[in-house]
């Protein structure tokens, strides 16, 4: 599996393509206190690439490589999402990128990318034309179209603490959420996929409220920013330069001799 | 060579009895000996032979003495020659073919219209009231080419044979591009040299090569003199528009000096270069007028009358409150100063207008505004293709163009104006053929209206790119075949397949993001936010034609790169024929300064 390629179809699409079993687990400290859904700080925890223990049951499939699948690891990320009003950054602690979003008057989403470790910026296009759709993603890390097309199966607590449970099933994947309406985040999703038995989870880890929002966003502001649009136009510049050679890579590895 | 042998027939002639009986037949005489047969050979003879100098036809006869039949060079006893007239007009045959064939007359009369143009060349300086130019960013020759053939094939032609608007313009030639310091240009120093007639390094906006790009203090002594500024001091009238950001490098370069084409504003500045004094690109516009006096003694300007263009965000300041309603960003201005620039300029020119939006530009009586600022967008304006989806709207280039023409044109002494279609650039970094091609076309748009809004007699209107992209129009498709479609060779009515199998289209890109299937997206930049792509794709249910197609690219590249290559100067009106050959592209500088005297006219009114 291609991690990085799985990620970017994460972070800017949907989880729909990934394969998970269910993951019940309770995190107490991820419950919600107050309803304070228009500002805060939600970490996530996400898995990609593990295999359910049942999945080595399916020995009778002759292509199946019972010890290759054990052996394969399943890669672990951190998903920071912050909410703050029209503005939503979606950040990764490890690769120290932050994706930005800002809905506008006018439902034009615009994104900024900022590489920490380059204390720079790059501004897209305005997008306006998946704009309503995107941002319900954007904004819960659910896409809208999914969480239209599952089945409530119950509920428990009530107010802030209020939790649904939704699943469904495809001809190719089974999903399954637990959903926090009044924060209107996924305390967890998991995927599974029904021919791989490869699953991949999100699972909110703890939330946070606060001044902290604004200091992060003040601090992300602060940076200069380029329009992509005039990357091709600035070679001199070494990160745009760098950014047009080689593009962005999400992989620390491909920053770690570039720290600045 | 071919001969033509003809053989006589030898006769006998048996002589009549007289009128008495006949006699007995007498002894049978001796068989007499065989007769030779007499052989002709008639050769052509070409163009230029000694004896036929027009050509003709060589006549050789004589007897065939061996008998076998060919006439031998020692058989022949007498020689002819039938020579062609001499030519003295193109009629008749194949002659007449030619002359009567429509590529031939039109061409002939091309070269007819040039002659009594030639003849009509007014070589006297200073001729040219009014001086317009036009620069596409990045438009190389293939850009044009390839719009030609999209303008064309819009218009239900073939394509090729379209031609543009300044396709008709009577005098071309080639400028090379090439940076002091870079054998591939950027805008700032190819526009510097087209401004101020003085070729310079990459990235740096009206200085000469003596300045260290990002090195405020280098800029000093090394300012230069733009053909708008001396147009200013010559009391004409002045306007900048571009489809860019009205500080981009290009616009910039007409009024602005700067050690670094990104100084867009004072964020995007060292603090040392502040501290050391050098005013951002943004402040230099606003404050173009007093800069200027201050760099002439006694001088007195009336300042820039028409700046139309996208950038608002180096205009405000860096503050939600001043967001607009057009703003994009949750904060829109950029400026670290907290100065609101747009509220300086209204300020200092209380009878100009300051607009952001159509309503506004809508709204600009030509005939009575003294003087305007257009900022229609938070960054650039959009693109030609997608310009209506702009929530408040943008007017378009050619607009934008001739209500410029109509405020300058008040003033009696003329004006300089420069236009830029900035985002031609920026289709070609994105790879999008379409975003590029369509904004070229209306490129071409604008420069009809200023045709048709002024006097060739009196106005010169120069039309010119910056530099090249590594966009390419390949293969062998047929005529009339979808510029942006799949190669369909002469003949066939299916796309031709590569050596791997799969079909390719005409136009495509050396390096860059590479192949992007969009639908009917018409943001080329979109495609930022997608992965590169650079290995061949099975294009055979892909339809390449449609907006949101971006091709194929050979090098992955996270932007497509400009291209090395001349570009084209297309001109016409008072001194529009010193426009050809090859030439330094600070030439443009020189012609512009001839027709309209720039230098004189500054000078005279400087003293």
């Amino acid at each position: 599996m291609n991690i990085k390629k799985t990620v970017t179809l994460c972070l800017l699409v949907a989880s729909t393509q990934l394969a998970a079993f269910a993951h019940q687990q309770s995190i107490s400290n991820a419950s919600p206190k107050r309803c304070q859904a228009e500002q805060l700080i939600a970490h996530y925890e996400q898995t990609f690439g593990e295999h359910h223990e049942h999945a080595n049951i399916a020995t009778h499939n002759p292509n199946h490589n019972h010890n290759q699948a054990q052996q394969q690891k399943s890669t672990v990320q951190q998903l920071t999402l912050l909410r703050k009003g029209n503005r939503v950054a979606h950040y990764n602690p490890e690769q120290k990128v932050a994706n930005i979003w800002y809905l506008n008057r006018h439902k034009q989403q615009q994104l900024t990318r900022v590489f920490e470790r380059y204390q720079q910026g790059i501004e897209y296009q305005a997008d306006e034309l998946k704009a309503q759709q995107q941002w319900h993603y954007v904004r819960t890390l659910v896409d809208h179209a999914l969480l239209a097309s599952m089945s409530h199966q119950k509920a428990s607590g009530a107010g802030c603490q209020r939790l649904e449970h939704y699943t469904l099933a495809t001809a190719t994947h089974e999903f399954q959420l637990q959903w926090l309406p009044a924060l209107a985040l996924p305390q967890s999703l998991v995927v599974t996929d029904k021919q791989t038995h490869q699953t991949s989870r999100l699972q909110l880890v703890d939330i946070e409220y606060g001044d902290k929002v604004v200091e992060q966003f003040t601090v992300w502001d602060a940076l200069p920013t380029t329009d992509y649009a005039d990357v091709g136009d600035n070679e001199n510049n070494p990160f745009l330069a760098k950014m047009i050679n080689q593009g962005f890579s999400g992989s620390p590895n491909a920053h770690a001799h570039h720290h600045h | 060579m071919k001969t033509l042998k003809l053989l006589s027939l030898s006769i006998l002639v048996a002589l009549a009895g007289c009128d008495g009986d006949d006699g007995r037949d007498g002894t049978n005489g001796a068989d007499g000996a065989n007769g030779l047969n007499s052989l002709v050979v008639q050769t052509p003879l070409a163009v230029g032979n000694a004896n036929c100098l027009n050509g003709g036809v060589q006549i050789d006869s004589g007897l065939d003495d061996n008998g076998n039949n060919t006439l031998e060079s020692g058989e022949v006893d007498a020689t002819e020659f039938v020579c062609s007239p001499t030519i003295t007009n193109v009629t008749g045959g194949a002659a007449e073919v030619t002359s009567t064939n429509t590529w031939f007359s039109q061409a002939k009369r091309r070269v007819e219209i040039a002659q009594s143009r030639a003849e009509a060349i007014e070589i006297a300086k200073g001729q040219a009231k009014n001086v317009i130019l036009f620069v596409g960013d990045g438009l190389g020759i293939s850009t044009i080419t390839a719009a030609r053939i999209m303008a064309g094939q819009q218009a239900g032609l073939d394509g090729e044979e379209y031609e543009l608007s300044f396709d008709k313009f009577p005098y071309s030639g080639f400028a090379k591009t090439y940076n002091v310091d870079a054998q591939t240009p950027d805008s700032a120093g190819t526009m510097t040299a087209m401004m101020s007639g003085v070729k310079t390094d990459v990235g740096v906006i009206g200085v000469a090569e003596g300045v260290s790009r990002g090195d405020c203090s280098s800029v000093s002594s090394q300012e230069l003199v733009t053909a708008l500024e001396m147009a200013e001091i010559a009391g004409k009238s002045t306007g900048v528009i571009s489809t860019a950001r009205i500080t981009h490098a290009t616009p910039a370069a007409t009024y602005a000096k700067s050690a670094d084409r990104n100084w867009e504003d004072v964020s995007d500045m060292p603090a040392e270069a502040v501290a050391a004094g050098c005013q951002d690109i943004a402040a230099q516009l606003v404050n173009f007028e007093t800069n200027l006096e201050a760099r002439f003694a006694g001088l007195d300007v009336d300042g820039i009358e028409v700046m139309f263009g996208g950038g608002r965000r180096h205009f405000l300041p860096k503050d939600a409150a001043f967001n607009t309603a057009d703003a994009v960003s949750s904060v829109e201005g950029d400026r670290t100063d907290g100065r609101d620039l747009t509220a300086e300029w209204q300020a200092k020119y209380t009878a100009g207008q300051y607009v952001i939006d159509q309503a506004g530009f809508d709204a600009i009586n030509p005939a009575t505004t003294e003087r305007v600022l257009g900022l229609f967008n938070e960054s650039h304006m959009r693109y030609e293709a997608n310009r209506n989806e702009d929530a408040l709207g943008e007017p378009s280039l050619t607009q934008m163009t001739a209500k410029a023409i109509d405020m300058l044109a008040n003033n009696d002494d003329g004006f300089f104006l420069m236009v830029e279609s900035g985002r031609i650039d920026h289709g070609h970094h994105a790879g999008s053929a379409y975003n590029a091609l369509t904004d070229t076309i209306e490129f071409a748009k604008a420069v009809d209206a200023a045709v048709k809004a002024t006097n060739p007699e009196d106005t010169l209107i120069i039309v010119t790119a910056d530099h090249s992209h590594v966009f390419t129009i390949a293969g062998y498709p047929k005529r009339g075949n979808p510029i942006l479609g799949k190669v369909v060779s002469v003949g066939s009515e299916e796309p031709s397949l590569a050596a791997d199998g799969l079909p390719y289209t005409t136009v495509g890109y050396t390096n860059g993001r590479g192949f992007k299937n969009l639908g009917n997206e018409t943001n080329a930049d979109v495609a930022y936010g997608m992965d590169i792509v650079n290995d061949r794709q099975d294009l055979t249910t892909v339809s390449t034609e449609s907006s949101g197609f971006h091709q194929e690219a050979l090098i992955p590249l996270s932007s497509e790169t400009h291209a090395g290559e001349d570009v084209g100067v297309y001109a016409m009106g008072p001194g529009a024929h010193l426009v050809t050959g090859t030439n330094e592209q600070s030439l443009i500088f020189h012609v512009m300064n001839h027709a309209a005297d720039f230098v004189n006219q500054a000078d005279s009114a400087l003293e």
